[in-house]
């Protein structure tokens, strides 16, 4: 008597308990699909900014000569130098802190629209198991919904990333400041085709040698790098693949061998300035260890443009 | 699997059900295979070691109940202890060790280099040692009779909610609640869910986002000013409280939903008045463990030097407790400090109660907010030590707050903007308990309405500003 009295009891609490986590989930559900809609919306309309830089070389961009890369793409060439000179238009579609994954998705999505003249991939390495090379695929999750092509890259960050982005929130998590300050600043900001100049010269002690010691590639991140070299040869367009300059003798002898390997196999030409004595440990052109100033970018992308002519004259030949 | 993954939010609520369906005879049973299921896919090869303490602790203790002879009865204690400590020792403090001996053997030039052997800590293992070591001794000191189910004791030791970060528990309170395995009524189950979803908040929304700040600073220190370094300092402290805060609370409401009540770990520390007010708020679990097996017996053991006994023991305590969290020279320093606060206190605590009746200062707002600040700094300050870095960075850190200043670091706008909201919303939640406990209810509101639409918005800002790809929990080293 006292038993089923004990499990009845249970049983009604656990209803009342259920009973709640419904009406929770309710009102989570309803909070999320208006505030998801909503930053969806404006996330968007931004006409400036990392969102709109990313939406514009996902979606906007037919540009003839296309950077891709980390931030030191995105701090190491000025489109508008390119384009006066080459007389060909020029976007950066580099991206700070976002490695080969990503790479691939953007590549991904500019060949679904239309095909580059010339693809410029910036290589820095990171082919390690490193969570931030998955993490920051976060930039991604706004385009999960509309763009089949980057959808498999996209659930690599998590096993449940599929699930998470059921939640029309979970793909703006962490923009809510960017997209609102995006929505209420109504001046326009001229962008140089998503260069960011980086400003200042370091002048505080600086690292001249590091090494980095033998690491087990991750293979899905290698397996990006060949898919992306390859997509890219097999579009047409003319790939080059640059190590740009670095302020330390970076030792990472592993890293390089791997890409001029692959280069090599797809006979694509790959440029090295990581010992280019213009730029090693020359503090004035470098706003820290890894990247350019202004000053730098603009010497190193006159660098650029003549090896680029030589190049696309070779082709035009 | 930690309790922030997505993992864990689909293998808890599969537990609880199979826990309640479960016949109440072998409601233990599925919680020490849950338990263990847990931990071995954190790394199965530390599933060993969990099943060896809990052997020897089960042989040991059962020795310690099955003698009258004293002799014998302490000798099980001791070797128990022993064997218990042994991996702690072992796989805490061997690289320590050997780096030591490298530094040393460096110094003469008798350094021949050959590959290194690094181990990794088995996570947990602070925890569940002290938690086997307590059980041992209450054995013999005859508070709590041995048990006798071996599955029993191995589910003490290896509860998933605590194993990897705590609250230390005592088998007085959990190994009965195990045999008895109640089903929890519903105040437990919903207060559960309440402070799971505020300990999701404090870990997601305030650790793991003061902790892209802090780290911003802290792993670049040669590059900052000092007045960037004193506010990461500050916040640092923060970023613990709503780590461990956060992970307590996870784990106390897990607990809870099985039916199962778990000791609090936290109580709003940052409104303590005195270091040792401080300490009755702040890792409640581990200070009072140090209190009943280390402070009170040495107290005990020194009391004919009187006050300076207490000083004595208040020191080896707070040194062991360094210790206990890391073997470097920071940790032992980190130690020391705390046993210099609290000594201090207690040499003058009679001459300050003293000054504060005089002039009627305990229930002066501009005194007690004093004290909290004085409080709050101290123990900022010493965590600088107690974060697990090299005592020589500590000390540079140390020594650029007070030598260098300029503009404070920002970064990322972004982050200090949701640090700042979450920092502020824990501190509204915290001083409303503290002060207003029957006001401003949010989560405990008599009308439903109100509280649903608290539940709700709390996870809403998870969503919107939570770190939803962090880290681990920065206890789990210990």
């Amino acid at each position: 008597m006292v038993g089923n009295l004990y499990i009845f009891n249970f049983n009604s609490m656990l209803k009342k308990i259920i009973i709640n986590i419904v009406l929770v989930g309710i009102t989570v559900f309803v909070l999320d699909l208006l505030i998801g809609k909503n930053l969806d919306y404006n996330y968007f309309k931004a006409v400036e900014g990392e969102n709109f830089q990313i939406t514009y070389a996902i979606e906007k961009t037919k540009a003839d000569v296309l950077i891709i890369g980390s931030s030191r793409a995105n701090h190491h060439y000025i489109p508008k130098m390119i384009q006066d000179s080459l007389n060909l238009s020029c976007y950066n579609a580099g991206m700070d802190g976002c490695v080969l994954l990503y790479q691939n998705a953007i590549l991904k999505s500019v060949l679904k629209r239309y095909t580059p003249k010339v693809i410029i991939l910036d290589y820095i390495g990171g082919l390690e198991d490193e969570e931030l090379s998955y993490d920051m695929l976060s930039h991604l999750t706004p385009y999960y919904d509309t763009h089949e092509e980057i959808r498999e890259i996209v659930e690599l960050k998590s096993p449940f990333e599929k699930i998470k982005l059921l939640s029309n929130i979970y793909p703006h998590n962490s923009e809510v400041y960017s997209i609102l300050r995006n929505t209420f600043q109504s001046s326009k900001r001229i962008t140089d085709n998503g260069y960011k100049p980086e400003e200042g010269v370091w002048e505080k002690e600086m690292d001249t040698i590091k090494t980095i010691l033998p690491y087990e590639f991750d293979k899905t991140i290698l397996a990006a790098n060949k898919e992306f070299l390859y997509l890219a040869k097999k579009s047409g367009a003319k790939v080059i693949v640059i190590y740009s300059p670095i302020y330390l003798s970076f030792k990472q002898k592993q890293e390089l061998d791997f890409m001029k390997q692959l280069c090599k196999e797809q006979e694509i030409p790959f440029w090295d300035f990581s010992k280019d004595s213009m730029f090693l440990n020359n503090k004035k052109y470098f706003k820290d260890v890894k990247h350019l100033n202004h000053t730098g970018a603009s010497l190193y992308t006159n660098i650029i443009i003549k090896k680029l002519k030589k190049e696309l004259q070779l082709i035009n030949q | 699997m930690v309790f922030t993954s997505f993992n864990f939010l689909i293998f808890f609520p599969l537990v609880a059900i199979v826990y309640y369906l479960t016949p109440k005879k072998y409601r233990w049973l599925s919680l020490l295979i849950a338990s263990y299921f847990f931990y071995i896919n954190i790394k199965p090869v530390f599933a060993l070691l969990t099943t060896g303490i809990s052997l020897s602790t089960y042989i040991f203790t059962r020795l310690i109940d099955n003698t009258e002879n004293e002799t014998k009865k302490r000798n099980y204690m001791v070797v128990n202890i022993i064997l218990i400590l042994l991996p702690l020792f072992f796989f805490k403090y061997f690289n320590g060790i050997n780096s030591g001996i490298f530094t040393l053997l460096e110094s003469f030039n008798l350094r021949w280099p050959l590959p290194e052997i690094k181990l990794i800590l088995p996570i947990g293992i602070s925890y569940y040692t002290f938690m086997a070591i307590g059980y041992t001794i209450d054995v013999y000191n005859e508070e709590i009779e041995a048990e006798k189910n071996f599955g029993i004791v191995a589910l003490f030791i290896s509860f998933f909610p605590l194993i990897l970060s705590g609250p230390i528990e005592r088998a007085n309170n959990m190994l009965a609640q195990f045999r008895e395995s109640k089903l929890p009524n519903y105040k437990m189950v919903s207060s559960g869910l309440k402070l799971m979803l505020w300990g999701y908040f404090m870990k997601l929304v305030v650790a793991d986002r003061v902790g892209i700040y802090v780290d911003a600073i802290f792993e670049n220190y040669e590059f900052h000013n000092g007045t960037s370094l004193m506010i990461a300092t500050l916040l640092y402290t923060f970023q613990v409280y709503a780590d461990l805060g956060g992970y307590s609370l996870i784990a106390i409401g897990v607990s809870k939903i099985l039916g199962l009540n778990v000791r609090e770990n936290f109580r709003r520390p940052f409104f303590a008045t005195s270091m040792s007010e401080f300490w009755r708020r702040w890792h409640m679990s581990l200070i009072t463990w140090l209190t009943d097996y280390l402070y009170t017996p040495i107290t005990f053991a020194v009391r004919k030097y009187k006050i300076w006994g207490i000083v004595i023991a208040l020191m080896i305590t707070f040194i062991i407790s360094g210790i206990w969290h890391g073997a470097t020279l920071s940790f032992v320093f980190w130690g020391v400090l705390q046993g210099v606060y609290l000594s201090v206190e207690a040499l003058t605590k009679n001459n300050k109660l003293a000054f504060e009746k005089k002039y009627n200062l305990s229930r002066k707002y501009w005194y007690v907010f004093i004290n909290i600040i004085l409080t709050f700094i101290l123990f900022s300050a010493s965590e600088l030590f107690g974060r697990g870095t090299d005592m020589s960075v500590a000390l540079t850190i140390f020594y650029k707050i007070f030598t260098t200043s300029g503009d404070i670091f920002i970064g990322t706008s972004s982050t200090v903007i949701y640090m700042f909201v979450g920092l502020l919303l824990l501190f509204l939640k915290d001083f409303t308990d503290e002060y207003y406990p029957d006001k401003f209810l949010l989560f405990e509101n008599k009308y439903k309405f109100i509280r649903i639409l608290s539940y709700s918005t709390i996870i809403v800002i998870i969503f919107l500003i939570g770190v939803l790809d962090g880290g681990q929990f920065i206890y789990f080293q210990f």
